[in-house]
């Protein structure tokens, strides 16, 4: 029994010690830790791992900060638990809209951001309607995002589809649809059914009130879809799944539908241009022959691009300790350097409209030449609107419009009914 | 039987011997095979549904990306640990691993000791309200556990104890109260209270006579609880995810969630992180099979 | 000095000797019951009040009352559950899930009992294997069963392609297969059923199964009369603990389907764990009561049905 006794209080200690992670570090360095998503196999990875390691090396013997990985897919809701429990870290990167509107603001959980935008001039490079969304009524900032605009059109595989002198551009989605043959679109249904949503942004920019439909709801987000422009766009999306969906598409998450494009089981994807560095060079996802060189970059049909200015990034919780604010701040100013906004652009496309690009940065950008197709597929008619997840509430956008989707493919809703549906989720999720 | 005198007695004792030898070596009819049959083909399907999926993912586990796309059913070609060795390298599994030995088994290391004082007194002694504390104690079996998700998270933050493994293992330390009183109680109430009362007179005290005389004598119900709650706390997911959230402390269970992105192009990998999660669990249940099959069925009966 | 003399009278139950151990006998039930009084008692007294209370978890509770208004003010969450459309499926889903519980669940773990108790060859072996799925965390198990289905590298499409080439059933994605392959995670597994009924089965005296074939009864009237009239209490027990358990599913759905397709198959612990990420805990509160009282519900049916108070004997 002394054995066991022994045993009882070897346990109770270890686990005591064990569970006191101190951060406090004898050389004066602040260490923080940053839960993120851009990590691992993320695509946002190729960007942010080696920007924290610059940050890292720029202030050896400062700061440091310790990447800690969080799938895309559960950041928002494990944001909102740290916030729950009082524990955010230092840098948090958006999060769940509503909350943010609903709770962090209305709470004040947030560290006012104007000041560092005044002491550095930071207004030089930000861009002026996303700091007026991030202030609030009594003056505050309560974000700060990164200064570049990124439309979001598609990739196709030139291997597999021929345009012939056409683009994008120049097609309407029917148009486009019919070169495609026995090709396949890499749409999704599974985690937010993020591909899946930017080709119904774009069928909806096309229908008729629906651009404005788009721009119009970033704020107070859609509550009612039973509206003639969604429920046509519906329809014609409900149609490209059924005869364009690949074999996988119900049930896919984001790496599917992406490992389904890097294997030529889809010619298509809607996404954003920071998958080109998906295609550079073979990181271990190219399987079955394909080859990153053969893919094109275009708007989408329509001659759409879409982008959503309206938006949280970078906030610091006022919750943290004045230290971590400042690793916060430093954090934010460094992605903000003219080289940093450079490579983020050169690794995920966009355009910083108040910086003057530096030689270096043309010269490189031109010799990507995915990437500058990708950001020059956009001419002067093309229709710019915020995506449809951007007017979907948080709910609906991350599980409802995926989770009804595949009765949508089988047919078992009706586009009316699918928006019926949505309608009825959305006014559920709604607050009293 | 030499010593019954009784012959009426005598004839129907042989009958029922001979009976139960007949009952034992039952003749091969044709009924008798189709029943043998049946049963088999479905002991085999329960074999089947229960050992497969593992089997699978282990097999899978050793081959390559396309093999597994292209067919699920065959064998590895080789044996190739590349994906184990690049899988342990991308994540810590023994920083996880450790965290759900120390949260799960520090956790039944503990409270094993309380419940088995709890049980102790219940099947010995008698007090007021006896029956009614026992009943409610056992009545937490049937209490989902997700039920008391707010107050709990409200609680363990308000302790300061989110994201740490202390916080987990207070909460694990609740598992497993009703089982293991079923079982601990049976156990005591077998030891005859004959000891208690020879230690009594020979001026034991309450607490030694439960210590040095008692809680040895009840060891085997003690590892059958304990092993039970272990497992039970060593595979729980849900607190772990709710109430942890750095990587420092993630437990095996959690760690799968993240498997989803990280692994989502390359299947081996995927199956290989999955291999590693279940296994422990599978290797402790081979050792102490016994006492986990006993426990289940002790903690059934009295239930 | 009445109630003294009722207290008194109320001890002398109990002799002079049990009495002296009064402070040790409660002293070892202290530790156990603080557990269950801060584990259970408290977390359940606050989820029952709060269920009534606006409740966002950021800012403290608020429970409004208007008589004539109960259903927008102290009901505000139990309205607001009944009105939500996930939970009419939530409900139907429970309902054929308990009822496959009770029925094909606990019908296979009863046959698996049954078979292990004639201690067939091998029946060890089965017992062993039979038990691997309940010792490995139910989240693997999810996972696992998502790729088993899976269309491309899924052993039951693959399997089922093998007769109907074109066959592309979307397990967890498409109604009602998603249902079934929710159910398939965890009906065959009935180990718990097949040793609590194994245990009772080894409880019956050899001497009834003598007498019982002296009176030359032949095995299959043996077990309609004698075995499982005797197993009553263990299998009545297996539908409480398996019925339970479809109240508060959660991995088996949360890691396969979510809820879907559309809300085809929700469960209440999924509503809870999504009022809790919708930062609506009045309403994540009012679903665990709901969880709560139809745990207590089932176990009262099941006692009046088994008798399970009464002895078997």
């Amino acid at each position: 029994m002394k054995k066991f006794l022994k045993s009882v209080s070897l346990f109770l200690i270890l686990a005591l010690l064990l569970s006191c992670v101190s951060f406090a570090s004898a050389d004066g360095v602040i260490e923080v830790t940053l839960p993120t998503y851009k990590t691992g196999e993320n695509v946002g990875a190729i960007f942010f791992e080696p920007l924290v390691e610059r940050f890292n090396a720029a202030y050896e013997g400062k700061y440091h900060i310790t990447l800690e990985e969080l799938t895309q897919d559960m950041y928002s809701d494990k944001i909102k638990q740290l916030g729950a429990a009082n524990a955010l870290p230092f840098l948090v990167e958006g999060g769940d809209s509503e909350w943010i509107k609903q709770v962090v603001i209305p709470n004040d959980m947030f560290v006012d951001l104007s000041g560092l935008i005044a002491d550095n001039n930071l207004m030089d490079i930000l861009i002026d309607s996303q700091v007026a969304y991030n202030t609030t009524e009594d003056g505050k900032v309560f974000s700060i995002c990164v200064p570049v605009t990124r439309p979001m059109g598609l990739y196709y595989n030139g291997a597999m589809i021929d345009l012939g002198d056409k683009t994008c551009a120049d097609l309407s989605w029917d148009e486009f649809a019919a070169l495609l043959g026995e090709n396949k679109i890499a749409f999704m249904t599974g985690e937010n059914a993020w591909t899946t949503q930017l080709v119904l942004g774009s069928l909806i920019a096309v229908e008729e009130g629906g651009a404005e439909l788009l721009s119009t709801h970033t704020i107070d987000k859609l509550m009612d879809y039973n509206q003639p422009c969604i429920i046509n766009a519906v329809a014609k999306l409900q149609k490209l799944m059924q005869d364009y969906g690949t074999s996988n598409q119900v049930g896919a998450v984001y790496a599917d539908a992406a490992n389904a494009f890097m294997s030529k089981n889809a010619a298509v994807i809607a996404n954003g241009s920071w998958m080109v560095g998906d295609f550079l060079e073979d990181g271990g996802k190219w399987s079955n022959g394909f080859d990153g060189a053969t893919v094109r970059g275009d708007v989408l049909p329509g001659n759409v691009a879409l982008a959503n200015n309206d938006g949280y990034q970078y906030w610091i919780p006022a919750s943290v300790s004045a230290e971590q604010q400042e690793v916060g701040k430093a954090f934010i100013l460094f992605t903000l350097q003219p080289e940093n906004l450079e490579a983020y652009m050169l690794a995920e496309g966009g355009v910083a409209p108040k910086l003057t690009p530096s030689e270096e940065y043309v010269a490189a950008a031109s010799e990507n030449k995915l990437l500058y197709e990708y950001v020059n597929a956009v001419n002067a008619d093309t229709i710019i609107v915020p995506n449809a997840g951007d007017i979907m509430t948080s709910s609906i956008g991350n599980t409802e419009f995926g989770n009804l989707l595949p009765l949508l493919i089988s047919g078992q809703l009706t586009p009316e009914a699918f928006c019926q549906q949505l309608t009825a989720l959305a006014q559920e999720t709604a607050l009293d | 039987m030499e010593n019954i005198t009784n012959p009426a007695l005598r004839k129907k004792l042989e009958k029922a011997g001979r009976s139960r030898l007949v009952g034992k070596k039952k003749p091969l009819t044709a009924g008798r095979i189709l029943y043998l049959f049946c049963a088999y083909v479905f002991l085999a399907f329960i074999v089947l549904v229960s050992a497969y999926p593992i089997i699978w993912v282990i097999m899978s586990s050793f081959k390559s990306n396309a093999a597994i796309l292209g067919n699920p059913f065959s064998l590895p070609d080789t044996f190739n640990l590349d994906a184990y060795l690049s899988v342990l390298n991308q994540y810590s599994f023994g920083t996880y691993a450790l965290n759900s030995l120390i949260t799960a088994g520090g956790s039944t290391v503990v409270s094993i000791i309380f419940y088995a004082m709890a049980a102790y007194v219940i099947a010995k002694y008698n007090f007021p309200l006896k029956n009614f504390i026992y009943i409610i104690l056992t009545l937490t079996l049937l209490v989902p556990g997700h039920t008391k998700t707010q107050p709990i998270f409200q609680m363990i933050m308000n302790m300061g104890l989110y994201d740490t493994r202390t916080g987990l293992w207070l909460v694990y330390l609740s598992g497993g109260i009703a089982m293991s009183l079923f079982v601990l109680k049976a156990n005591f109430a077998s030891i005859p209270m004959d000891l208690n009362e020879a230690a009594s007179i020979d001026g034991s005290g309450f607490f030694r006579t439960f210590w040095q005389i008692n809680l040895p004598l009840a060891r085997n119900g003690l590892a059958t609880a304990g092993i039970l709650m272990f497992l039970g706390n060593w595979n729980e997911y849900y607190y772990a995810a709710l109430l942890t959230s750095s990587e420092a402390n993630r437990t095996l269970p959690v760690s799968l969630s993240y498997f989803n992105q990280a692994f989502s192009y390359d299947y081996t990998r995927m199956f290989a992180a999955l291999t590693i999660v279940v296994l422990p669990g599978i290797i402790i249940y081979a050792f102490f099979q016994e006492q986990v099959t006993a426990s289940v069925a002790s903690s059934g009966v009295k239930g | 000095m009445s109630t003294v003399s009722s207290q008194s009278k109320k001890l002398r139950r109990y002799s002079l000797m049990e009495r002296r151990n009064f402070p040790w006998i409660y002293a070892f039930l202290f530790p156990t019951l603080l557990l269950f009084a801060v584990f259970y008692v408290e977390p359940i007294l606050q989820t029952f009040l709060t269920s009534f209370a606006k409740f966002n978890g950021y800012t403290t509770a608020e429970w409004s009352f208007d008589i004539h208004n109960l259903g927008g003010t102290i009901f505000r969450n139990y309205t607001k559950l009944f009105s939500m459309s996930s939970f009419p499926p939530a409900l139907r889903n429970l309902f054929w899930w308990s009822l496959i519980a009770m029925t094909l669940h606990v019908g296979i773990g009863t046959a698996v009992g049954f078979l292990l108790y004639q201690k067939l060859r091998g029946w060890k072996f089965v017992r062993i294997i039979f038990m691997v799925p309940n010792v490995i965390s139910g989240a693997a198990w999810a996972m696992i069963y998502r790729f088993m289905f899976n269309d491309d590298i899924g052993v039951i499409n693959n399997l089922l392609r093998k007769v109907n080439p074109d066959l592309h059933i979307q397990w967890f994605y498409s109604s009602p297969a998603a249902f079934w392959a929710i159910t398939f995670t965890w009906v065959f597994y009935a180990v718990i059923v097949a040793l609590v009924v194994l245990g009772d089965l080894m409880a019956i005296p050899a001497s009834l199964h003598e007498a019982c074939e002296i009176d030359g009864a032949n095995g299959f009237q043996k077990l309609i009369h004698i075995d499982l009239p005797l197993c009553r209490n263990a299998i009545g027990t297996s539908i409480l603990l398996s019925v339970t358990s479809r109240i508060a599913m959660y991995e088996n759905i949360a890691l396969t389907s979510r809820g879907g397709p559309g809300n085809d198959t929700y469960g209440l612990a999924l509503i809870l764990t999504k009022s809790i990420t919708d930062f609506n805990y009045g309403l994540a509160n009012a679903t665990a009561m709901l969880m709560f009282v139809f745990g207590i519900a089932t176990m009262q049916i099941i006692n009046k049905v088994f008798r399970m108070d009464d002895s078997v004997y």
